[in-house]
């Protein structure tokens, strides 16, 4: 088996919640389909233990970051706005998976941001952040507002 | 953080498969030989994302099964160098601290590349960064469980597949003992920049 090095591709962690969490509700399904239906031919072998295990613990991971609250549409918009600041591919695609409020962790995300934004531009990135991408669990959201 | 990969690979499928959707066959068997494994170079491999073309279906004499050569797409984990990641701290020890995904856990934190200054306090055998505000000093404790946000600075990958001894008289026990030791792909992070380090510390609170 080989891989082609050039053909690496980021997938953001959207993409990927969306894939593990198919496979994890047809396992789901499933395994439903089983107990109504006694005496299928579910053998042993249709279960493959390390996908479901990685599958499994690969979804816990992203049930606890904010991912799991953005949709295309959201994403899409966030993007749009987003291109002014003129960042890095990967730079944006961190923002969509880490949902950084402060500037602090802004700095550690964008290299060399003092230099290629400013205070201004670094505060208006953060509000945007914080308006446009969801906070994990929703309901915080409007805590969060009354803490800005 | 995640990548999908473009791979070649040749699946054999056994004869009381045949009945079956032949995509969904080489996609279990494809996600069967690869999900949970360390691919070396590339990462660990999640799941299968989708199959881009088959080939014929190859006959072999005096084999029933079939074989067939599919290129597909495939989920990774393989963090770029410099990616910021949020972990949990998995253990601690003199040598620094080892942080886990959930998924994957071979993250190791060095004491070199703490916040500095940090000190291990033996009694409780967790790390603390010794934090000087204005004239005292703060131990903030590394707790195990904690949430904790890291740098990716560097990825080693090793060979764990057996290999040929080179003189075939050494003696067994000691190879065994080398093998276990070996961990096939290890992060090495830092957490030696403001904002890096547990969570808690960076909350604002304003």
């Amino acid at each position: 088996m080989d891989f082609q090095r050039d053909s690496i591709r980021p997938l953001s962690n959207y993409e990927v919640y969306l894939v593990v969490k198919q496979i994890h509700d047809t396992n789901t399904e499933r395994e439903n389909g089983k107990r109504g239906k006694k005496g299928q031919n579910r053998t042993l072998e249709h279960c493959n233990f390390g996908l479901n295990t990685v599958t499994y613990e690969t979804l816990k991971y992203l049930e606890q970051t904010p991912c799991v609250e953005q949709n295309p549409t959201i994403i899409r918009q966030f993007y749009d706005e987003v291109k002014k600041f003129d960042l890095k591919k990967s730079e944006i695609l961190q923002l969509f998976n880490l949902r950084p409020t402060t500037p602090v962790e802004l700095q550690l995300i964008i290299e060399d941001s003092e230099t290629r934004l400013t205070e201004t531009q670094s505060n208006e990135l953060v509000d945007l952040i914080r308006t446009l991408l969801p906070p994990l669990g929703g309901s915080n959201s409007s805590n969060e507002i009354m803490e800005s | 953080m995640f990548v999908v990969a473009t791979l070649d690979d040749t699946v054999s499928i056994a004869p009381h498969l045949f009945n079956e959707q032949l995509s969904t066959i080489v996609a279990e068997e494809l996600d069967r030989k690869l999900a949970n494994t360390i691919f070396q170079e590339l990462g660990l491999c999640i799941c299968l994302y989708d199959i881009l073309s088959m080939g014929d279906c190859i006959l072999l004499p005096s084999d029933a099964n079939f074989h067939i050569k599919v290129k597909f797409r495939y989920v990774v984990f393989r963090p770029n160098i410099d990616e910021i990641l949020v972990g949990k701290i998995r253990s601690s020890s003199k040598d620094g601290i080892t942080v886990t995904l959930g998924f994957f856990d071979d993250i190791l934190i060095p004491s070199t590349k703490l916040q500095h200054p940090s000190r291990f306090i033996e009694a409780e055998q967790t790390w603390a960064w010794q934090y000087e505000t204005g004239d005292e000093t703060h131990d903030l404790v590394m707790e195990i469980g904690e949430e904790i946000r890291f740098r990716v600075v560097q990825e080693i990958f090793e060979d764990t597949a057996p290999k040929e001894s080179p003189n075939p008289g050494a003696s067994i026990t000691q190879t065994a003992n080398d093998d276990d030791k070996k961990i096939p792909y290890t992060i090495i992070g830092s957490i030696s920049e403001p904002g890096l380090g547990l969570k808690s510390w960076w909350i604002e609170t304003s």
